[in-house]
């Protein structure tokens, strides 16, 4: 059953994108297929996890070449949940972002902005459950394509394009970094396979190829995952692109990079003396720069972009502490950072929607024409920031219970630090929400477009569930202590 | 002789890679920026098409099934992993050129100061 | 004879040389493509080189005269078809109880089973790259298409 839910989770978007344009005169039948080709992959997607959660890893081959000669997808439960995280920002994305796509383009083109979106899609879920290198290289490079066609796709800002351009640049040359790595790991091991090769790894370790291979490998994943000075590119992507795509770059782009690079610390490849040194203060200037950059910042998209970026130091500083439960707290907070984070791109394209502009001197009393996306926007801040009974409450308390323990007090008053810098800046934003004064300019001169029902709908039903495993996970905790 | 023979593809392939690295940083036209791009993917596919050298290794035909008639053979790998990455960057230079046809409608130049100036407004 | 005064190049040896050379090319992809399992060379190759003579056809004569021989909605068809061939012959496998592109299924010969997945697989990607780059190529001539008919 597995085997054949993970040959339809790589064939179906691919079947979706070709049917996207074959029907690319239909706009409406395309947007039904592609809406129904999602919601099969989040079922499906969350069939695998329940699976993976019983049962041990699941090998599966393409062409049933056996491992050395093959390549191999693995199933467990890490892998499965971020093949839920992606398609559940797909899906939400996609059905939020039907109205604004609608007003952004012409219909005709339509079609092909979702063949585009399911490869990007296929690209990402191929990321995460490949257990080859080459593979995991293919799979970069395409949904990295896709998504420099997507982030150019916007007729109402030229820049979108120089942003695009820019990021096709420096996400190939990571890319290119990576291939390298990849070959000299290669000309030592003779496998390609992440598992074999792990295997060898012990015995090849001292070996300068070997060396230079992971730092390549470390390069080109950093540089994709937007490391604090490596992270140009996700300014100018965030800043300019569309607001139908933002939400799904919001969540998926940089973190799934981030979770790559995790799971390959937690198999062992980065077992150099160096990594001890060079994680934690990564962590803490990424974090730090990161933050003072997002209290100091004037749009709207700018703060959430930093505060994508601040996760990324998160992410490396769970992995410089030598816990037993990191890389289930670093797989926890990323789901909870994307699930947060698309609720809140997803509100804020509404905002600049109606106020014509993302900077916050354009978003002064919010209050007045959509009361209850502030209200959301106010919960989601919370659980962004660590408040309990939300989502993002359970990694971050498992992080300061570990520090406690070790009684590195210095990191916890940083990491508390930084946790209150995000309700500075969050709260300075929905504070010119709530009392802000409203541009004296109108915004329009066509009339607003209305709201849809699905986009509320969404939003409501993605904050309720927040609050939900919010609690439950309070529930747990309490259960435990 | 035999360390050209053996090291000369990873030095040519070194200098292409930091020339082509070079010219990605310094140029200020987009489209030679796309160039290098396309130099230093063709510097990796050098590198790792070298790496499959094999000490009077023959090229992996399909005679050389059983290995009596041919001896050792050139190992393959490489160079069918080279075909996917030739086909990666022939579609990032697809969607470069067409990104800087749309820029120069857009802006009117490909020119990188230029466009810094224009891109502030 | 056609007019020449519409060709966006007037040379008469390059006209005369094109026209003879077309077919060769075209032929040369093909062969390519059926030799694809036996000798260097497979489905993205041989797609490349038949559309370079399609595009060569385009620059010597204009693109319109080429979308006139091969129209764009075929080049569509034929990328789509290419995709569909992949990913049918891909999911033949996956559907009789083993895993995605698993060839075991043709035959019970094991060269034979390879050799047919394999030739149907480069089909599918011969096609699909040709009618991939011409579309690329005539997205990339797409303003002057559209001067031409103005």
């Amino acid at each position: 059953m597995l085997s054949k839910l993970i040959s339809l989770n790589v064939a179906l978007p691919v079947l979706g994108a070709l049917l996207n344009v074959l029907f690319r005169k239909r706009p409406r039948a395309a947007q039904v297929i592609t809406s129904g080709v999602l919601m099969l992959l989040f079922a499906s997607s969350v069939y695998m996890f329940l699976i993976s959660l019983n049962s041990p890893e699941h090998s599966y081959s393409f062409g049933g070449w056996p491992v050395p000669f093959g390549i191999e997808l693995r199933m467990n439960y890490y892998n499965s949940a971020f093949l839920i995280l992606i398609v559940g920002a797909a899906l939400c994305a996609f059905l939020y972002g039907k109205g604004l796509l609608q007003a952004e383009m012409r219909p005709s083109q339509i079609p092909i902005f979702n063949a585009l979106f399911l490869i990007c899609v296929f690209g990402l879920c191929g990321i995460v459950m490949t257990n080859d290198f080459f593979n995991l290289y293919v799979f970069i490079e395409v949904s990295s394509l896709a998504t420099y066609a997507l982030v150019s796709w916007n007729s109402s800002n030229k820049n979108a394009l120089l942003a695009a351009f820019h990021y096709l640049v420096v996400g190939t040359v990571a890319a290119v970094f990576f291939l390298i790595g990849v070959g000299y790991l290669y000309s030592v091991s003779g496998t390609l396979n992440i598992s074999e090769f792990m295997g060898k790894f012990q015995s090849i370790k001292h070996l300068r190829p070997v060396y230079l291979g992971v730092c390549l490998i470390a390069l080109g994943l950093l540089i994709k995952s937007a490391l604090f000075p490596l992270h140009a590119w996700v300014l100018k992507v965030y800043k300019e692109t569309n607001s139908a795509v933002l939400p799904f770059l919001g969540a998926t782009s940089h973190k799934i990079y981030a979770f790559i690079f995790a799971k390959f610390f937690y198999l062992g490849l980065f077992d150099f003396p160096i990594t001890r040194n060079f994680l934690l203060p990564s962590g803490l200037l990424a974090i730090a720069v990161c933050s003072i950059r997002a209290i100091c910042a004037k749009n709207l998209r700018m703060i959430l972009a930093f505060s994508g970026l601040i996760q990324v130091g998160y992410v490396l500083i769970l992995m410089s502490l030598e816990y037993k439960l990191s890389f289930l707290l670093i797989v926890l907070q990323l789901f909870s950072y994307s699930i947060t984070a698309l609720n809140l791109f997803m509100l804020s394209a509404r905002f600049g929607e109606v106020r014509g502009g993302y900077t916050l001197a354009r978003l002064g009393k919010m209050t007045y024409e959509e009361p209850l996306y502030v209200i959301l926007f106010v919960i989601n801040a919370f659980s962004l920031a660590g408040f309990p009974a939300t989502v993002g409450f359970l990694p971050k308390f498992g992080l300061f219970i570990d520090l406690i323990h070790n009684g590195s007090w210095g990191l916890l008053g940083a990491l508390a630090c930084a946790s209150f810098a995000t309700f500075i800046y969050l709260f300075k934003a929905i504070n010119i929400f709530i009392f802000g004064t409203a541009p004296s300019s109108p915004a329009h001169e066509v009339p607003l477009r209305p709201k849809c029902f699905v986009e509320p709908t969404i939003v409501i039903i993605l904050t309720l569930a927040n609050l939900l495993v919010g609690f439950a996970s309070l529930g747990f905790l309490k259960a435990l202590l | 002789m035999n360390f050209i023979l053996s090291h000369g593809p990873y030095f040519l392939c070194l200098a292409i890679i930091c020339i082509a690295l070079l010219g990605i940083i310094i140029n200020g036209n987009y489209l030679k920026k796309l160039l290098c791009l396309g130099l230093l993917q063709t510097g990796t596919i050098i590198f790792f098409v070298a790496l499959g050298r094999v000490n009077g290794g023959t090229p992996p035909a399909l005679e050389c099934f059983d290995l009596e008639k041919c001896g050792a053979i050139v190992d393959p790998l490489p160079q069918v992993l080279m075909l996917t990455a030739i086909v990666v960057g022939l579609a990032t230079t697809a969607v470069g050129l067409a990104l800087v046809i749309r820029i120069k409608q857009n802006f009117g130049t490909i020119e990188e100061q230029k466009l810094l100036e224009l891109e502030k407004d | 004879m056609r007019k020449r005064v519409d060709h966006p190049i007037q040379s008469l040896i390059v006209i005369y040389v094109t026209r003879f050379l077309l077919p060769f090319i075209f032929a040369f992809g093909i062969y390519i493509q059926t030799h694809s399992s036996n000798s260097p060379g497979g489905g993205f190759q041989a797609g490349v080189i038949m559309a370079s003579a399609l595009i060569l056809h385009s620059i010597v004569f204009s693109a319109t005269s080429t979308l006139k021989v091969i129209p764009f909605n075929l080049l569509l068809i034929f990328a789509c078809l290419g995709m569909a061939t992949y990913l049918t012959v891909g999911l033949s496998g996956a559907l009789f109880g083993k895993t995605f592109l698993d060839y075991g299924i043709f035959s019970n010969k094991f060269i034979e089973a390879q050799e047919l997945g394999i030739f149907s697989v480069e089909l599918g990607v011969g096609f699909a790259v040709f009618g991939t780059v011409c579309i690329i190529f005539y997205s990339f001539v797409q303003g002057e298409l559209e001067e031409e008919n103005t």
